[in-house]
């Protein structure tokens, strides 16, 4: 085995550019793994790592449940459920921190979270917010200061560094019902609540309304707090996260145990299948020439006595240390790009207070997949070494061409197999579509080869270079049999995704019912500042000259507050009916231009009704008796009109209604004047456009007012968003990707192993443009039959996805979809693959092909 | 004297059908311990496929090819590469060696093979090295090692461990004179050591090397001679 294994590390230093590629095709989804694997692993903070997270340096945390009853908890205090039931039970009494240091002997600080409305330079943000006392030792270790300081009295805010390029430090931060203003002092980051995104820390009571939101409190005790302790503050209805315990955690059942389910785990099976299935193949033709430029070597080897075993051991040797070399410079490569992820990359990706979590086992996986891959890679060029013909290699002949018949049945049975488990999936669930079209899909990879020697026969008519190519795929097949079938798999795979998002296009198309009326522009906000406003109104009718822009107002007690502080809303008992809001929101104000524009089309009874002071509700079931309810802020008498809680109450209103032709964009609409009546204020909240607005004037307009805030929004009726347009891209990127490596690494190869071929061309007199359009001939022979067939086979696997989604759909009670009207190819795209991949890896490859001729290099 | 390589009546057919092309025809040769024998004849007479037979990288088409004793047309596949392990070593021409192998890796590598630790096999080769006048040069790659130097290298791994039947198929054909006659000596003195040598060889002046040198022509045996003292 020494001999062995020393020839294959021999071999593969002497043709380090080969193995290198190998490497790279290898060890680059091991790292795109590895990275993904550790990013979800630190993100996913296990109970036991969220704990210390949230404690600070106290030695526990103490939750208040919501009921005056006995909980029961998980070790870390995550998950608690209250037992037993706690029907009638009173919520839970307000605990001060005196009582919780009472409860567990030591002392207690508390730490609030809730949220606040404030006002920054892009308008309104209803924002989390955080109470607490940075000072205090208690709560070092729970948040990070990155510039400025931490509030030490009332009125001083801190930002998380997401808010501060609004707030920066040393300006001041209007808050919002109750109005405040507040100067930012630091900016500093948290690591208290995994999920809520705050935004805001304070000082103690000066933020947020501490009757509605119920303090955590960290607790410093004389000793640990232990389980028995953790048990008896359970009894109280205390939900305890304690360090002690966490280091040493109780072995509990679960509070919510989850279904065992396996489920999940076969798309990820069939997930990694197609990915080793495509490292394979990707590596295929590389070690396929290896073999090639090692027969001598091998026929060397079996003179000197190896058994074909021996031979096929050193290649299968090459293909697991090139596997374990992969998993070797992938890993690390991996975890430390998804450490670089963690440490520049946005709160998004992962926070700088997770853990960072590498799951050891899965990288192992990985790894051993790599190993595998690299061993399946080598294995079919470790079959044909063993059956070297020594004396034929000796002599430096190219050895008989392996040209026995073939009956592929292996292929053919799991093809008609993934196709017959694919109709069953059909109307059963989507994941038997999936496993039947990867079983389809090893049977044609297996059927490949015999592919590869069928088209090659219609090459004996074609000008010589093409003809060469095509021969010469054909005689080499073990290593253009690879490269095609990656290519194929790499369609086969992305051509069934594309279609299954085309058809779902279509779906949405069919059902898609429109808010806002063909060609109307609505520019909608609910969280700008009056300023703001002025801006947008600007922007568009400089956009729009000439043209009315009709403005649709929210209803509210007063001005310069975010209209859902306090907005009216219509009083409407919705019966098996579904109401989607609009950018708009639920009622606006405005006059009957506005209507108008609302219904795309003048409703005289309607604009009268308007105009006498009546509303109109644009929905079923919501006008009684020529009356409509509603909901409006009441303002007490003597009260401060920006406090925060608005107390609201119901009244009727005249009303009429009419329905709209398509969806309802708004639910009604009420007068100014009716506005005026009630003593309320009117504020912006959108500005329509009459017709016809073109998407490009929309678009132009969106870029200029994301620049005033990203908070508005820009739409034009009858507008159905991108559609499938995105998913679309992506597949047909990744496609492409993966066919043009796989054609252009097994051009290369063959070019590089066709190169006494083309040498002898050019000695006797071939042009070097001769030479190029053969090397252009390889690569587009591989391309073209990959794509060909893989988008064929794709097809196929097409219709069992859609006819799956369809059978899925019609489960639905109104649904009756038809397969014929649903399915949809992207046939732009489809034939895009088809001719465009082949052209240009010809067209890269021809490119690149070196010209020069090179004498012959011998060992002598 | 023991018989080390025995053919008798061997018939060697390239191809099948239309196509088939005689290599050898009907030839019967036996090489003893100690003996020298040089194969002669034109190009395509067949030298080269004589060799493989007997040697068992070609099977036969017809008639028995020996290896000290055992017959070895029906040996499957691995113990055939066994025989070539422990009793045959090959000589050629050129690209003797495995380029990306040391001098003492290459000698070494039947016996490694074969399952000898890599120690002991070490051992043997550098030996089997300093027999051939290389000693010391272990640890040096063929493309280190001049034209003759690799055909030694090649000839002490023909005759490491128990191996007696030594195939050398031009041995001197890239070599200049005076290097091709040291190998030829060196090959001479190994037959004298005990083993048994089938040289082919297109040169009468290394033939002359041989006890006994066999003419083929069209695949069959033409004449069997003494060589010529006076040619050495």
């Amino acid at each position: 085995m020494n001999a062995v294994l020393r020839l294959s590390r021999r071999g593969l230093w002497r043709a380090r550019w080969r193995s290198l590629l190998i490497l790279a095709m290898i060890a680059l989804p091991v790292a795109a793994a590895c990275g993904l694997v550790t990013l979800l692993a630190t993100r996913d903070i296990d109970p036991q790592e969220s704990v210390f997270g949230r404690l600070g340096t106290a030695d526990a945390l103490i939750m208040t449940a919501e009921f005056a009853a006995p909980v029961r908890q998980d070790a870390s205090g995550r998950e608690y459920l209250f037992e037993p039931e706690i029907i009638g039970t009173p919520p839970s009494p307000t605990w001060t921190a005196a009582d919780i240091a009472a409860a567990t002997g030591g002392r207690a600080v508390p730490v609030t979270q809730g949220m606040r409305a404030a006002e920054t330079a892009q308008g309104y943000a209803w924002l989390w917010a955080l109470e607490m006392d940075a000072g205090d030792p208690l709560t070092r270790g729970i948040y990070r200061l990155t510039s400025g300081r931490m509030p030490r009295a009332a009125g001083e805010v801190a930002v998380l560094p997401e808010l501060a390029h609004l707030a920066p430090v040393g300006t001041r931060l209007r808050l919002i019902a109750p109005d405040r203003e507040m100067t930012v002092v630091g900016v500093a980051s948290v690591a208290f609540q995994r999920g809520v995104p705050v935004k805001l820390i304070g000082w103690p009571g000066d933020l947020l309304d501490t009757a509605a939101d119920q303090p955590f409190w960290l607790v410093d005790t004389p000793g640990p707090v232990d389980w028995a302790q953790v048990l008896r503050l359970n009894e109280r209805g205390l939900v305890v996260s304690s360090r002690a315990v966490a280091e040493n955690p109780p072995v509990l059942p679960p509070v919510y145990p989850s279904r065992p389910g396996w489920e999940p785990a076969v798309p990820l099976g069939l997930g990694i299948v197609l990915v080793v299935l495509e490292v394979v193949l990707l590596a295929g033709p590389a070690f396929a020439v290896g073999l090639r430029r090692r027969r001598h070597e091998l026929a060397l080897l079996a003179a000197q006595g190896a058994s074909p075993g021996r031979l096929r051991a050193v290649l299968v040797a090459d293909g697991l240390t090139l596997g374990v070399l992969g998993a070797l410079a992938g890993v690390p490569l991996g975890i430390l790009g998804a450490a670089a992820a963690v440490a520049y990359g946005t709160p998004l990706i992962a926070s700088e207070f997770d853990p960072f979590d590498v799951p050891w086992w899965q990288v192992a996986g990985i790894s051993v997949l790599a190993v595998v891959s690299g061993a399946l890679a080598a294995l079919a060029p470790a079959v044909s070494a063993g059956r070297t013909e020594v004396a034929a290699a000796l002599a430096g002949r190219r050895g008989a061409q392996d040209r026995r018949p073939r009956r592929p049945i292996l292929g053919w049975a799991l093809l008609a197999a993934g196709i017959a488990i694919m109709a069953v999936g059909v109307w059963t669930t989507m994941v038997t579509v999936f496993t039947g079209g990867v079983v389809a899909l090893l049977g044609l990879v297996a059927l490949t080869p015999g592919l590869v020697t069928l088209t090659a026969r219609f090459g004996a008519r074609l000008p010589l270079p093409l003809r060469l190519a095509a021969r010469d795929a054909a005689r080499n097949r073990s290593r253009t049999a690879p490269a095609v079938a990656a290519v194929l798999a790499a369609l086969a795979v992305m051509t069934p995704l594309a279609v299954l998002a085309a058809s779902l296009d279509t779906v949405q198309r069919q059902t898609y019912r429109a808010a806002f009326q063909p060609g109307t522009l609505v520019v909608a906000a609910q969280n700008l500042t009056p300023e703001l406003w002025d801006r947008v109104r600007a922007t568009v009718a400089a956009e729009f000259p000439g043209v009315p822009v009709v403005e649709a107002d929210s209803v509210g007690l007063s001005p310069g507050r975010p209209p859902w502080v306090d907005q009216m809303s219509l009083r409407w008992d919705c019966h098996q009916c579904a109401f989607t809001f609009t950018a708009l929101g639920q009622v606006v104000s405005g006059g009957p231009e506005l209507l108008r524009l609302l219904l795309g089309r003048e409703d005289p009874a309607a604009e009268r009704a308007l105009a006498d002071g009546k509303a109109v509700v644009l929905t079923a079931g919501a006008v009684q008796d020529g009356k409509a309810r509603f909901s409006v802020p009441s303002q007490a008498p003597g009260a401060d009109p920006r406090h925060a809680d608005v107390p609201m109450r119901d009244l009727e209103l005249p009303a009429v209604q009419v329905i709209p032709p398509d969806r309802e964009p708004v639910l009604a609409v009420v007068p100014p004047s009716a506005v005026a009546d009630l003593k309320l204020f009117a504020q912006p909240v959108g500005l329509l456009v009459a017709p016809p607005v073109t998407f490009a004037q929309k678009d132009r307009l969106a870029a200029l007012l994301h620049a005033v805030s990203p908070q508005i929004s820009v739409e034009v009726g009858g507008e159905r968003g991108d559609g499938a347009a995105l998913e679309l891209t992506v597949i047909a990127t990744a496609a492409a990707l993966l066919a043009l490596a796989a054609t252009l690494v097994a051009t290369a190869l063959a070019a590089a192993d066709a190169r006494p071929d083309l040498d002898t061309m050019t000695a006797i007199g071939a042009s070097p443009r001769v030479r190029r359009i053969a090397v252009a001939g390889q690569a587009a022979f591989v391309a073209g039959l990959g794509t060909l067939a893989g988008v064929a086979a794709g097809l196929i696997g097409g219709i069992a996805f859609v006819g799956s989604t369809v059978v899925t759909l019609n489960q639905g009670e109104r649904n009756n979809f038809a397969f014929g009207e649903i399915f949809t190819v992207p046939w732009v795209l489809c034939a895009g693959a088809v001719v465009v991949l082949p052209l240009l890896a010809a067209v890269i490859a021809g490119l690149f092909t070196p010209v020069r001729t090179r004498p012959v290099r011998r060992l002598t | 004297m023991t018989t080390v390589s025995r053919l008798t009546e061997v018939t060697k057919v390239h191809g099948s059908g239309a196509s088939a092309v005689p290599a050898l025809r009907g030839v019967s040769l036996e090489v003893a311990a100690g003996e020298l024998v040089a194969v002669m004849g034109p190009s395509g007479s067949g030298k080269s496929t004589l060799l493989n037979l007997a040697g068992g990288l070609e099977r036969a088409t017809e008639g028995t090819v020996e290896v000290e004793g055992v017959a070895i047309g029906g040996l499957p596949a691995k113990k055939l590469a066994a025989l070539r392990r422990r009793k045959v070593g090959y000589v050629f021409q050129d690209l003797n060696l495995i380029p990306s192998l040391t001098a003492a890796e290459n000698v070494m590598l039947p016996r490694e093979l074969d399952g000898v630790r890599t120690r002991k096999a070490r051992q043997e080769a550098e030996r089997a090295l300093g027999e051939v006048g290389l000693a010391g040069a272990g640890n040096r790659f063929p493309d280190e090692l001049s034209g003759g130097e690799r055909q030694r290298v090649a000839i002490a791994r023909a005759l490491t461990g128990e191996r007696r039947l030594l195939l050398a198929d031009e041995p001197t054909g890239a070599l200049d004179t005076p290097t091709g006659d040291d190998v030829l000596q060196l090959l001479r003195e190994r037959c004298d050591a005990g083993a048994a040598v089938l040289l082919v060889t297109h040169e009468p002046r290394y033939a002359a090397w041989a006890d006994r040198v066999v003419f083929l022509r069209d695949g069959a045996i033409a004449d069997t001679a003494e060589p010529m003292a006076s040619s050495r």
